[in-house]
């Protein structure tokens, strides 16, 4: 029924639009790539809304629609990274925990953009709250590997974080 | 992972989950949209005035019959048509932006401010050369004026129109820059 879609759309938007508009800003480079990317997933969800049937949540599959979406841009973009790291430096010292305190959204933002791909997945999903198995099911991959990867993307996001401090 | 570790993810996961704050992108769309319906209905007028113009040329063409009103209402005519010639084809691809998206806003935004300066460069340009055209036709075939207040109202029209293209072209090119530093702001994520 279109009005029972659009009804699911509307909700979905509703509940998650902010965090794949977070999304859509990782996976773009600059914020009107993300508003491009923002309107493909979204065409992408409503177009794949009838092919639904309940086996996850409608997070999780917003999420695997927005991830999907979100790799292809980026293949398709291939956004001139060596940018980024002028966008993330800060002059003020400090211990880590103090600097990761300190930092903005946007500079968080810039720090997740250079980690690589997978990782940089499950560290917005996490970010975004979901639990390892809500990650591993819009990944399609086990818990272990989201718990194996995510350990290593905190590392490497701290490393970039100390890096540019 | 320690206490402190976690501690530092969830403030991290809190700054992740911020509102995006973007005034300029809201400014640009506002804008733009301002500027949409503004076109619409200065096409609408432009439109209006041709017609009419047309409309009052060949009715002095045909009332008078005289070689000054002949030649005077050709002139008026072809100063029409190339007006809104020009005019139609400098909005092409003006109309409304491609998608929603900020980017596409934003280009639309620059595109209409380079429009507006080529159209104040045209409309300065035929000006000065209708300026010249008309000075050296009342000198060469030693037209009387019907009085000096006809002189004066020359000068007023061409350097009036000429005074408001310069002014045009100085306010689209300020514009542009405002826009150039608004892309700059939005690429560099903030």
């Amino acid at each position: 029924m279109p009005i029972d879609r659009e009804a699911q759309f509307d909700r979905i938007i509703a509940s998650e639009g902010a965090a794949l508009r977070r999304l859509s800003l990782t996976y773009g480079q600059t914020p009107a790539d993300a508003d491009d990317l923002f309107q493909e997933i979204c065409f992408a969800l409503w177009k794949s809304l009838p092919s639904f049937r309940g086996e996850c949540s409608e997070r999780t599959f917003a999420f695997r629609i927005g991830h999907n979406r979100g790799l292809t841009f980026r293949a398709r973009r291939r956004p001139p990274l060596a940018e980024l790291p002028e966008q993330l430096r800060d002059q003020s010292p400090g211990p880590e925990s103090l600097t990761m305190r300190a930092m903005n959204r946007d500079r968080l933002l810039a720090a997740v953009r250079r980690l690589s791909p997978g990782h940089a997945q499950v560290v917005m999903l996490s970010l975004e709250g979901l639990p390892h198995a809500e990650i591993a099911l819009v990944l399609g991959v086990t818990e272990n590997n989201v718990a194996v990867r995510l350990t290593r993307a905190r590392k490497q996001l701290r490393a970039l974080i100390e890096e540019e401090t | 992972m320690t206490a402190s570790q976690d501690g530092d993810w969830e403030g991290l996961a809190r700054r992740w989950r911020e509102p995006e704050a973007r005034p300029d992108a809201a400014w640009v769309h506002t804008l733009v949209d301002r500027h949409s319906r503004g076109l619409r209905w200065v096409a609408a007028i432009e439109i209006l005035v041709t017609v009419a113009g047309l409309t009052f040329a060949v009715a002095v063409i045909l009332s008078e019959r005289t070689a000054a009103a002949i030649g005077l209402g050709l002139a008026a005519i072809l100063h029409t048509v190339l007006v809104a010639g020009f005019s139609f084809w400098n909005r092409h691809g003006v109309w409304s932006p491609l998608s929603q998206s900020t980017g596409d806003y934003l280009r639309l935004a620059q595109e209409r401010c380079r429009r507006q300066r080529r159209s104040a460069r045209f409309l300065a340009g035929l000006m000065v050369v209708e300026a010249a055209g008309v000075t050296a036709w009342i000198l060469g075939a030693d037209v009387e004026l019907p009085s000096s207040g006809w002189r004066l109202g020359l000068v007023v029209l061409f350097g009036g129109v000429i005074g408001w293209s310069i002014g045009q072209d100085w306010a689209a090119r300020r514009r542009l820059t405002q826009l150039a530093g608004i892309e700059a702001g939005l690429a560099a994520g903030h």
